[in-house]
């Protein structure tokens, strides 16, 4: 048997490909779907980062922030400490990164 | 400037329409110049799974309309949309275990489809069959390089591998298809032996 040449092999692989589907109200069921697009996209983020600073902020008179910045101020450095700081880091860069990712 | 070249700068102002407008209409039109070859893709990958195709379809184009700001046009719309038709298969498919499905239904009618189609190849079934024999990078490197026509860099960005593996897929995709076209049945005992 004579072996099948590419350009044969690359008729028949398209011949057997069905090609484009008819539309047939696909195009109305997803434009059904789409979500409704953000007037403002800065929104979310924006709204995010200034979340974010405003739990900051807050936090900076409480007595155990107090007594961390206290501490850092004297030299003391602790792991305790440093630990609340990356957990409080790390939730707000979370907050932002998802909002983010919704855009 | 050949067709293929103006349907992609048309496709690129209807994006930017749609992006700095928010033009959903021009969208709509993005949807129904390219859901055919997109469903067919998706059809071709799940195996004729019609229903489950044009679930991922419609994922698809949420996920274009959600994301189609970060279309740079480094590439043609279409093969963007087909990077992301895939990654929804792909998606899916680990999410159901679809090739072991797909592997016991074949158990069953391997050779005799082969042979069948073999013996009246109006039906179109042979290529069919002997495709599905392929592995899953070899199938879907013949089907964004052959069938649906796209370069081989333009495949390698749809399927998220080096250039390199795409044409070594496609080279050997073709050759195991030489095979398994000329000789079904043996070629069939033989990879059942193997197994």
């Amino acid at each position: 048997m004579t072996e099948l040449s590419d350009p044969s092999l690359d008729n028949l692989l398209r011949r057997s490909f069905a090609g484009a589907v008819a539309d047939e109200g696909f195009t109305e069921r997803v434009m059904h779907v789409l979500p409704a697009r953000r007037q403002r996209p800065w929104l979310l983020p924006g709204a995010a980062l200034a979340g974010g600073l405003l739990a900051w902020l807050a936090l900076l008179p409480a007595p155990p922030w107090r007594q961390i910045v206290q501490e850092w101020l004297a030299g003391g450095f602790d792991m305790a400490s440093v630990g609340v700081c990356v957990l409080l880091l790390g939730v707000s860069l979370l907050g932002c990164g998802w909002a983010l990712a919704e855009e | 400037m050949d067709d293929r070249d103006a349907q992609a700068r048309i496709d690129a102002v209807l994006v930017e329409r749609a992006v700095r407008d928010s033009d959903a209409r021009a969208f709509e039109i993005l949807v129904r110049r390219h859901q055919g070859m997109v469903r067919a893709q998706l059809r071709r990958l799940l195996g004729d799974n019609g229903a489950m195709a044009d679930d991922l379809a419609q994922e698809t184009f949420v996920l274009a309309w959600r994301k189609l700001g970060q279309f740079r046009g480094e590439s043609r719309f279409t093969t963007w949309l087909y990077r992301i038709a895939h990654s929804c298969f792909q998606q899916y498919w680990r999410s159901r275990g679809w090739r072991v499905q797909q592997e016991s239904e074949l158990e069953g009618d391997g050779a005799e489809a082969l042979g069948l189609a073999l013996a009246d190849p109006g039906l179109g079934l042979d290529i069919d069959a002997a495709l599905r024999r392929l592995s899953d990078n070899q199938q879907a490197a013949l089907l964004y390089c052959v069938q649906l026509e796209l370069s081989h860099e333009e495949a390698a960005l749809v399927l998220d591998m080096p250039l390199g593996s795409v044409k070594t897929h496609v080279a050997r995709g073709k050759a195991r298809l030489r095979q398994l076209l000329q000789d079904p049945v043996t070629q069939h005992e033989r990879s059942n032996r193997n197994d």
